[in-house]
């Protein structure tokens, strides 16, 4: 065998082999294919530390809740006081309970984030205040143009709250109505959205003016807020979505006049007043004098609320001086879905507070690092 | 620069291209006039060999020379100068793996090639026809001196080459001169003195000096720059191989033989069916796991070596690998889990890299089996807040270690119709369970017997 017949022979052996060995690596691969075509997804429970969990003293004593053990559950909701949610969280073993709350501070502002404002805020306790935050009175809703109106029957949220004169203590958001009983004895009722105790991120009034002929025209007083979008209606009928001016020919009787006005910052207000196109000029205005003249005592927005129940007896931390409690967030972060399908956050927070119970009303200290959850939807 | 078969060859064919030396008539006269005995000529082989053997030890005896270090060191810088730093592990797996094959030889006797080739005086005045005279063989009394063992040294060096020589002093085998020089292969070490020359060939150990009267200049193709003299009263002794044994001259062989020795080297591809048994993986257990699979692979027999690569599919039986524990899970309170995972079954792909040496129908190997875990079939059962589930799960590969890899022992038997029937014991030296996710611990090297009926397909020569 000469070398050119030695090296094709190589060659030759050297292309079989290779052939051979491609046969081995398909067979390979298929071999590997059929052993990896079925695999299930397992993800097996594993233990982890404790989510959420509440470590101090109360009235001197140490207790420890912590979610999954003594029975201890973290239930989160979010409870509606006076027309403000209160974001909140409850974390109980049976025995003994801790309960904290976040109330809304952007209750004019529907699309605001919450938790960003949480973890941007050093928020204080929540506090009651001794004084009047509103003031309803039958006088400051006569028109020098309008029927004198003889006596006004207010109702809060639909329970009826006194006659002509009315004192609002708490904070809230509330559904004001006014029975008015006019000088021809005829009755009318117009209800306003006022918010009390909380800061207003925009605000406006209508102003309207109307002859005896019945033509109407209106404003919109913006009080310094830049506005996006106005939708005036009329019996809850739209008329126009002109920004702050509505000129109509109104027909004799009453009539709700309603402006929605959409802020350039994301409030939103609602307001409605009452029009008579006819000689007797009953009129009503929105109640934006109310809020105008309330005093500021209070700024409720993502004020803290603290309760605890303990032996079968509840602490409040609301009270008219609170200024020995204060509370530090030091981090929040989303946490899943509660039970009912809302949002829950987790926050850590260092509390030192005074809690007053509501029967004794005896002042209790309580010292605790928590970890806590509540719900804001 | 490491020296292979191709650059030996290489350096060989260039050598013996540019080979010349002179030599003179008179050289081959004055030899003969210079033997003691008239009628070597007329006398049978094997007397002259006797005679020349008597010759050889009487002059043994007397014979004395001086041995001048510098020629060593000539020889050694005319050496290749390889000063490439060993790699520690290859050299120590190197040494382990030829001690091993070695160590087959010796158990089961010295190797022969199919072609053996021993040169005698005989064959030697056999195939020359006129140079019965040309070298007389003998064993070599100064085998025990320290010639040998400088010249062993050197020759260690450059096997090839030396034997390149006496192949080709062979084959060729026209005239004496060729034989004479070729023979001339090893370092010289001359005595002023009595102008002793030796020669040794590559197998120093089985070199015997031989008787010459005649002077010679002989030009070393290999070295080139050595030149041997000496005086007609003196003698000449060359040292040349009495009998090369396989060993060393298959390689020198190869490059010139090539194309008249086959070498066989057979390639096989096969199939094979295969099962087996092994220790638990865990301990403590008193079951065993059981194994069955299918491979493919190849194996190209070489001599009697036989090289297997393969690859087997592998699905084994577990029935003590179990897991049992307890998950407690925060949330908006706990829920505790309970559960029991049964690692019923694991499927894995297994290499094997074997390396056999064949015994008539019988081969011995050793080898190794990496494997890699593919997928698995677990049990789980739980019990948690929803109740009790029951699953079969494939594909749960937590607390199993992917990577195994088996050292193993094998013998087989060649059946008839290329059947090959065979056992390999080998043990895990890889943990392959994750002793935080079952009960109990790993097993030390557990073992494991394998079975395997081989089905073999040729397809090359």
């Amino acid at each position: 065998m000469d070398k050119y017949t030695l090296e094709n022979q190589l060659d030759l052996e050297n292309n079989m082999i290779g052939k051979r060995l491609n046969i081995i690596a398909y067979c390979c691969l298929i071999i590997i294919s059929l052993a990896s075509c079925k695999k299930d997804e397992v993800v097996l429970p594993e233990s982890n530390d404790p989510i959420f969990r509440v470590d101090g003293t109360f009235d001197g004593q140490n207790f420890s809740l912590i979610a999954g053990d003594n029975n201890a559950y973290m239930h989160t909701m979010t409870e509606t006081v006076n027309g403000v949610e209160v974001f909140s969280g409850n974390l109980s073993n049976g025995d003994f309970s801790v309960e904290m709350g976040v109330y809304n501070g952007m209750i004019d502002m529907p699309s605001s984030q919450v938790p960003l404002q949480l973890l941007d805020l050093n928020p204080n306790f929540s506090m009651n205040s001794a004084q009047g935050l509103m003031f309803l009175s039958k006088n400051m809703l006569v028109l020098p143009s309008g029927q004198y109106i003889e006596q006004i029957f207010w109702y809060i949220d639909g329970v009826f709250a006194g006659v002509n004169d009315v004192v609002i203590y708490d904070p809230g958001k509330y559904e004001i109505c006014a029975e008015a009983k006019f000088a021809d004895g005829t009755i009318e009722t117009l209800c306003n959205e006022v918010i009390v105790g909380y800061e207003h991120n925009a605000n406006f009034s209508i102003d309207f003016s109307i002859d005896q002929l019945g033509n109407l025209e209106s404003f919109i007083d913006n009080m310094g807020y830049d506005i996006s979008m106005v939708n005036w209606t009329m019996d809850s009928v739209p008329m126009s979505s002109q920004t702050d001016y509505l000129q109509e020919v109104v027909d004799s009787g009453s009539h709700y006049l309603n402006a929605q006005v959409h802020f350039t910052n994301g409030a939103v207000r609602s307001k409605t007043a009452l029009i008579d196109g006819g000689p007797a000029a009953r009129h009503i205005p929105d109640f934006t004098v109310f809020e105008a003249t309330a005093p500021a005592f209070i700024s409720r927005d993502f004020n803290i609320r603290l309760k605890v129940k303990s032996a079968g007896a509840l602490y409040l931390s609301e009270m008219a001086n609170n200024s020995n409690s204060s509370l530090s967030i030091t981090g929040v972060e989303y946490y899943g879905k509660n039970p009912s399908g809302n949002d829950v956050y987790k926050i850590m927070v260092n509390v030192s507070a005074q809690v007053k119970q509501t029967v004794t009303l005896e002042t209790i200290p309580i010292n605790f690092s928590a970890s806590f959850g509540i719900e804001i939807p | 620069m490491k020296w292979g078969d191709d650059e030996i060859d290489n350096l060989f064919r260039q050598r013996t291209d540019d080979l010349s030396f002179e030599y003179k008539n008179e050289y081959w006269e004055d030899f003969e006039a210079s033997l003691p005995v008239s009628d070597v000529v007329e006398s049978s082989p094997e007397e002259s060999v006797n005679d020349i053997d008597t010759l050889y030890k009487e002059k043994s005896n007397s014979l004395s020379f001086e041995y001048n270090s510098s020629y060593w060191d000539e020889m050694a810088a005319m050496l290749p100068n390889n000063k490439k730093r060993l790699d520690f592990l290859w050299f120590f797996t190197s040494f382990v793996f030829v001690g091993l094959i070695s160590s087959l030889f010796f158990i089961n006797g010295p190797v022969t090639a199919e072609r053996e080739i021993i040169y005698s005086a005989e064959n030697l005045d056999s195939k020359n026809g006129t140079n019965k005279n040309s070298s007389v063989i003998a064993e070599s009394s100064i085998a025990e001196s320290n010639v040998k063992g400088d010249n062993n040294s050197s020759n260690q060096e450059t096997p090839a080459s030396q034997n390149q020589l006496n192949e080709n002093s062979i084959e060729n085998g026209a005239s004496s001169t060729d034989n004479t020089a070729n023979r001339v292969a090893g370092p010289v070490i001359s005595s002023s003195a009595n102008n002793v020359v030796i020669i040794t060939s590559s197998e120093n150990e089985n070199s015997t000096p031989v008787h010459s009267e005649n002077d010679s200049q002989i030009t070393e193709p290999e070295f080139g720059q050595t030149e041997i003299a000496s005086t007609r009263s003196d003698q000449e002794i060359i040292l040349a191989t009495k009998k090369i044994e396989m060993g060393t001259i298959d390689r020198a062989l190869a490059p010139s033989s090539f194309k008249t020795l086959k070498v066989p080297v057979t390639t096989n591809l096969y199939v094979e069916l295969n099962g087996g048994i092994s220790q638990a993986l865990t301990s403590p257990s008193e079951s065993i796991a059981s194994s069955l699979g299918l491979g493919i692979g190849t194996s190209f027999q070489k001599g009697r070596f036989i090289f297997t690569t393969g690859v087997n599919a592998i699905m084994s039986n577990y029935s003590d690998m179990l897991l049992s524990r307890e998950a407690k899970v925060y949330g908006f309170g706990s829920e505790l889990y309970r559960y029991n995972l049964e690692y019923k079954q694991t499927y894995s792909l297994e290499g094997v890299f074997t390396v056999g040496y064949k015994l008539g129908r019988h081969t011995i190997s050793i080898g190794c089996r990496p494997s890699y875990m593919m997928n698995s079939r677990v049990i789980i059962n739980q019990q948690g807040p929803q109740g009790i589930e029951r699953n079969d799960v494939y594909g749960f590969m937590d607390g199993l270690n992917r990577f195994g890899i088996k050292p193993m022992l094998g013998y087989s038997v060649n059946l008839s119709h290329g059947m090959i029937l065979g056992i390999n014991v080998g043990a895990q030296v890889v943990q392959t369970v994750n002793e935080e996710f079952v009960n109990g611990q790993n097993s030390q090297l557990p073992i494991d017997g394998q079975i395997y009926l081989r089905k073999s397909i040729r397809f090359g020569k």
